[in-house]
């Protein structure tokens, strides 16, 4: 058992309290001097050639100080890599969503600047618009983007071992075709931003962000301003999810407004422009190919994937390649094809959501491998079992796993499962008459980098200050954007220099203050962060260690810090409290200031996008989820009354945070496989409000819950600890619909699981059993 | 998404509320509880001048026996009509109706009459106004289309108010009020089968009460409502149910429906059923196949026109065997 003093302990947050109060200020709550609001014109097509713009009749409404369109920003264009920067702050010489950006406005109040964004008269010319991704990679579609023949947004084609070989060698090959649809972040913090700025070339901006500071290399590189002048504060932030990474519409627009008119300038986007234009997952085709020996073994796996990319390509290459990697994990797999296409779309873009194209592929090989189970007969869980990578293994793509309890997890599901109990299989039940309720049960495993090791700055930094009474303050990039970082990291700080939870203050980032950091995104604050924040907290600690020698006349090794006191190790009265000694440090000599530092890196070279070979992470966390599901054999409504996460994820650095993610994996996993779903037509979205859309409510959530921590103490993350924050809502949806099957007895391969769905596929069944009986008899 | 302008009046009195009504005519909207109205103004859908606000017509709350009638005012929250010990004694039904709409805070705030007229929705009509300009006007918004069914020469916004299946099932009227007087009718007089206008209020004429009946002898009654989840949503179906009598023998069976049309809807036995045969598998089977024949519904708002009508036999089916004690 670790001897910790702070870490491993069940802490609520640090933030709870304000948030849970009220008090916690978004960026929607802050106001300054003279403040503008800003509004933005959106197209009102799918596509669209613009012909003119005319602003002059909302240049001149009262009360309106400036006016911008794409001109403004020149031919800046901005995007993950050189070659993938295809999105503008507002649109050029074409539209290429329905709501994407096309003017904006800023005025004394928000009625004068919707006033004056009806008064901006914008002539289109209306092409043809494709918003289906196979239509769209046909010869003969409409283009998006004249420098991407084809609509082809990415294309990643790669291989390991020889694939029709395996299939030759394998007893049973199965093809299947899945669907995962159009969902949203659903953050409840409409995205915004606060911009002051200051002539000749200086910014200030307020905006909500899990990474600032993609938005920081932005703006320096779009208002051609040194990067001392991009100041990024980042207030409170309500929920991301992968849907604040980078710079927006919003951002460039609110400085480029405040440039214009010399005021600072606010946008909040409404609920309605969130939903109906900003980013959302990746919807995805995928076409696995799946070859096994008749006991389960996986022998290859060749998958073709079309992603919906939308109008823009966003982070989209590390969503093709996470597809990839995930497609070797969590089992082993010697051989794998694979082939995808990122197509442009006429619809808004697609980026990372939780899971960040995981999901998607995970979704359909851990259903298609329960579908193999039953092919063959054979038992669920043991086929996991079977097949499950282990501590040592290296995929065929070069993937290197240092620690896995992915078995643990296994057992562990299927113990708080109780599955021997629940579970029959559906053979088993076939004859049997459906009731109005059928129940089933169902597993599936995951696993998830812990960590992203994408290209470019990846590094994490920490300084610690350490006050003189013995308090600190912890200065770090990495976000805190709800999933509970600052009170993980804090606690490491707490931990290391011996004193409590609450005397460790975390500011929120500001890019004049903070260290760089690359954000929150791959799951990576509290093994990657947590790193850099060790070291530094040691560093500090470091610093202290000889004036506690020298006063407590004992040698530097045998000094421990711990319950705010620092102390000889085995003759505790041999003490003197932390403050004393901070407070005899810092006036040591000609005096000083104990500042600690750390930086972390990342453990393995950069994904390689191309070819996808070698690492995606240092790390990698593994887990299994089980479902227990009731079908409504009438109207094909599916509940999940109960969920098990089971994770392995190093070490719980504060199982309570823990239990949050899982819960919220949970949530966000339901919501993905029932509920969500962006129901469109010709590109507009007929849902855009949150009663249309239906997120699930807690009404319509798991009433148990149940989350399970496996430690196996990781060499790389941070006292052991790999990421359980994305990868747990990985097999959400394959335990779901792996268990409406074993309730029904049908496969549902097309996300999201309507109960019109449900009730269809259970009529096509009932028809194809009578044909079969006709033909017999 | 901000409001337009508008004047804001607090009549004391019901004849005065109509006489604002009546002068102001196309220009006002009645508010009560806002929670249906406002959402609309904000999208730009409804854009009146000036609010005739309800909130201080005294008494308009007012839950109370008369004589053998049960009257539940127009201005009676749905909280405080599912709390009424008077409903929950005498029509239990309508409080499980009122406990389905939407969730608590929308049942503190909304009222029944607010509820009863609320305004039939469609996907293409409770939009913003940048989203509208997306598409040519529906004919809800002043346009000559409607989005739901291609072709159609008329509106088919779906009424989706909770409250009305049970008022309809329970045989409730209602009292409309206007600036020469005021008449009473049955609800199901009440309703008009047009998503543009809904309901048979006239120029001037506002509806101040909802009338219950006294129970029959062995009377009981449920509501159903399917929704897509457990809160907030209006119902893709709903079902209320009343029967009088014994299970053997039939006093009276109603059932009505609400979210399958743009108006609600009553299903009753043929006039020639044999009540003394009570409440047989065979007329459960009769009934449910009546409400699917009368559910004539367009596809719709993520649910197709079959799986509609499906959901309207299971729901009816469900009710009558819950009052049969199946
Ligand atoms: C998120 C959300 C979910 C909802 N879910 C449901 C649901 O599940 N089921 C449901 O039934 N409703 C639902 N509603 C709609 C609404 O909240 C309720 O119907 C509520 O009861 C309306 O009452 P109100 O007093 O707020 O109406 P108001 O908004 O004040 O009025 C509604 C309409 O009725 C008219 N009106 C009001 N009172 C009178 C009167 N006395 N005489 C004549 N006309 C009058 C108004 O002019 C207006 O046109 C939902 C609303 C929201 C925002």
């Amino acid at each position: 058992m670790s001897d910790y003093a702070v870490l491993g302990k069940r802490l609520p947050r640090v933030d709870g309290p304000v948030k849970a109060a009220g008090s916690a200020r978004f960026t929607d709550d802050l106001s300054l001097p003279g403040m503008l609001h800003g509004k933005i014109l959106r197209s009102p097509h799918p596509h669209a050639r613009i012909l003119r713009i005319d602003t002059t009749r909302a240049e001149q409404l009262p009360g309106v100080r400036a006016v911008i369109v794409g001109e403004d920003f020149g031919d800046y264009r901005y995007g993950l890599r050189a070659d993938t920067r295809d999105e503008y702050p507002l649109a050029r010489g074409k539209v290429r969503y329905l709501g994407e950006e096309v003017a904006a406005v800023a005025a004394v109040d928000e009625d004068t600047a919707l006033e004056a964004l009806e008064l901006i008269r914008v002539d289109y010319e209306v092409l043809p618009a494709v918003t289906d991704p196979e239509e769209a990679l046909l010869e003969g579609a409409p283009q998006l983007h004249d420098d991407k023949p084809g609509n082809i947004s990415v294309h990643m084609k790669t291989g390991f071992g020889d694939v029709d070989e395996a299939f030759r060698q394998a007893d049973y090959v199965r093809e299947d075709r899945f669907y995962s649809q159009s969902v949203l972040h659903g953050f409840l913090e409409p995205n915004a931003a606060l911009a002051h700025w200051e002539a000749p070339n200086r910014i200030t901006i307020w905006a909500s962000k899990q990474s600032p500071y993609f938005l920081y290399r932005n703006l320096s590189n779009c208002f051609n301003v040194p990067l001392s002048n991009v100041r990024l504060i980042q207030p409170y932030i309500g929920g991301g999810f992968g849907g604040k990474n980078g710079g927006y519409p919003v951002d460039f627009c609110a400085v480029m407004l405040s440039k214009k008119s010399g005021r600072p300038v606010k946008i909040v986007l409404t609920m309605e422009e969130v939903l109906s234009s900003h980013r959302r997952r990746h919807p995805m085709i995928v076409r696995l190919k799946t070859g096994v020996r008749k006991d389960g073994t996986i022998l290859a796996h060749d998958c073709r994937i079309i992603a919906d990319g939308g109008a823009g390509t966003g982070v989209g290459p590390s969503t093709i390649a996470n597809a990839f990697y995930f497609l070797n994990l969590p089992y082993v797999v010697p051989n794998v094809r694979y082939e995808a296409f990122r197509a442009y779309t006429n619809r808004p873009i697609s980026v990372a959501q939780r899971g960040n194209g995981i999901q998607q592929i995970r979704y359909a090989a851990d259903v298609q491998l329960e579908m193999i189970a039953h092919d063959l007969g054979l038992d669920p869980v043991r086929i996991r079992q079977k097949n499950a990578v282990y501590t040592g293994y290296r995929t065929a793509s070069g993937m290197n796993i240092h620690s896995c309890g992915l078995q643990e997890t296994i057992t562990g599901a299927v113990r708080a499962a109780e599955w021997d109990t629940h579970y029959r299989p559906w053979r088993e039940k076939e004859n049997e008459p459906l009731g109005r309720i059928a129940t089933g049960v169902g597993i599936a495993c995951n696993s998830f980098q812990s960590g992203a090791r994408l290209t470019g700055h990846n590094c994490c930094t920490a300084v610690i200050k350490v006050h003189e009474d013995g308090t600190a303050s912890l200065l770090t990039g990495s976000t805190d954007s709800g999933q509970g970082s600052e009170t993980v990291l804090a606690m490491i700080v707490a931990e290391v220099l011996g004193i409590r939870l609450e005397d460790v203050f975390v500011p929120q980032t500001d890019s004049t203050v903070t260290p760089v950091d690359p954000g929150s995104f791959g799951s990576r604050v509290s093994s990657t962060a947590g790193n850099a924040v060790l070291i530094a907290a040691r560093d500090a600690r470091q610093q202290l260690l000889p004036v506690a020698a020298e006063l407590l006349k004992a040698a530097p090794e045998a000094i421990e810090f711990r319950d705010c006191k620092v102390f000889v190790r085995g003759a505790p009265d041999k003490a003197l409290r932390f403050r004393d000694l901070t407070r005899q440090t810092v006036a040591w000599g000609s005096g000083t200031s104990i500042i600690g530092q750390g930086s972390w890196g990342q453990t393995v070279p950069p994904m390689n996008f191309e070819t996808g070979e070698g690492d995606a992470s240092g790390a990698y966390s593994f887990g299994t989820q089980a479902a227990w599901v009731e079908v409504d054999t009438r109207t094909g409504r599916v509940t999940v009354p109960r969920m098990v996460v089971a994770h392995d994820l190093g070490f719980a650095l504060n199982p309570l945070a823990v239990e949050g993610q899982h819960e919220g994996s949970i949530a966000g996993g339901v919501g993905h496989t029932i509920y969500e779903h962006c129901v469109e037509e010709n590109g507009q979205n007929l849902t855009p409000n949150l009663t249309a859309y239906g997120l699930p409510t807690v009404y319509d959530l798991p009433r148990e819950m149940v989350s399970l921590s496996i430690e196996t103490i990781d060499p790389v993350g941070a006292f052991g600890a790999k990421e359980s924050g994305e990868g747990t809502q990985v097999s959400t949806i394959p335990a779901i619909v792996n268990a409406i099957h074993n309730a029904i007895g049908v496969w549902i391969t097309d996300l999201p699981v309507t109960p019109e769905k449900v009730l269809k596929a259970l009529r096509d069944k009932k028809a194809q059993a009578k044909a079969t009986a006709e033909g017999q008899s | 998404m901000r409001l337009k302008k508008f004047e804001h009046f607090e009549p004391r009195t019901l004849s005065e509320a109509c006489r604002l009504l009546k002068e102001q005519g196309d220009k006002a909207a009645l508010i009560a509880g806002g929670t249906d109205l406002v959402v609309r103004m904000k999208y730009g859908v409804t854009q009146p001048q000036c609010l005739i606000n309800l909130k201080k017509v005294e008494g308009l709350g007012s839950i109370a026996l008369v004589g053998e009638n049960l009257h539940v005012g127009a201005l009676a929250t749905l909280t405080q009509v599912r709390c009424s010990d008077l409903v929950l004694e005498r029509c239990p039904m309508l409080a499980e109706a009122a406990l389905a709409v939407g969730a608590a805070q929308l049942q503190n705030m909304g009222t029944i009459g607010g509820n009863i007229c609320l305004e039939p929705r469609c996907w293409y009509f409770q939009q913003g106004r940048s989203w509208r300009q997306a598409r040519p006007d529906c004919f809800k918004n002043g346009g000559s289309v409607c989005y739901m069914a291609k072709g159609s020469r008329r509106c088919h916004a779906l009424y989706c108010g909770d409250t009305a299946a049970a008022l309809l099932a329970l045989g409730a009227k209602v009292r409309l009020v206007n600036p020469g007087g005021e008449r009473i009718v049955p609800i199901e007089e009440f309703f008009v089968d047009d998503g543009m206008r809904h309901t048979d209020l006239q120029p001037g004429e506002l509806l101040a009460e909802v009338i219950l009946p006294a129970p029959l002898p062995g009377q009981r009654g449920t509501y159903l409502k399917y929704r897509k989840r457990g809160a907030l949503d209006f119902p893709i179906a709903g079902v209320a149910a009343v029967m009088s009598g014994t299970t053997a023998a039939i006093a009276r069976l109603r059932i009505a429906i609400t979210g399958v049309g743009s108006s609600p809807l009553v299903v009753a036995p043929p006039p020639d059923y044999p009540s003394e045969a009570g409440l047989t598998p065979a007329l459960i089977d009769l009934l449910v196949e009546m409400a699917r024949k009368q559910t004539r519904t367009v596809s719709h708002m993520e649910v197709s026109a079959s799986y509609r009508k499906e959901l309207v036999g299971v729901l009816v089916r469900d009710a009558l065997e819950k009052l049969g004690g199946a």
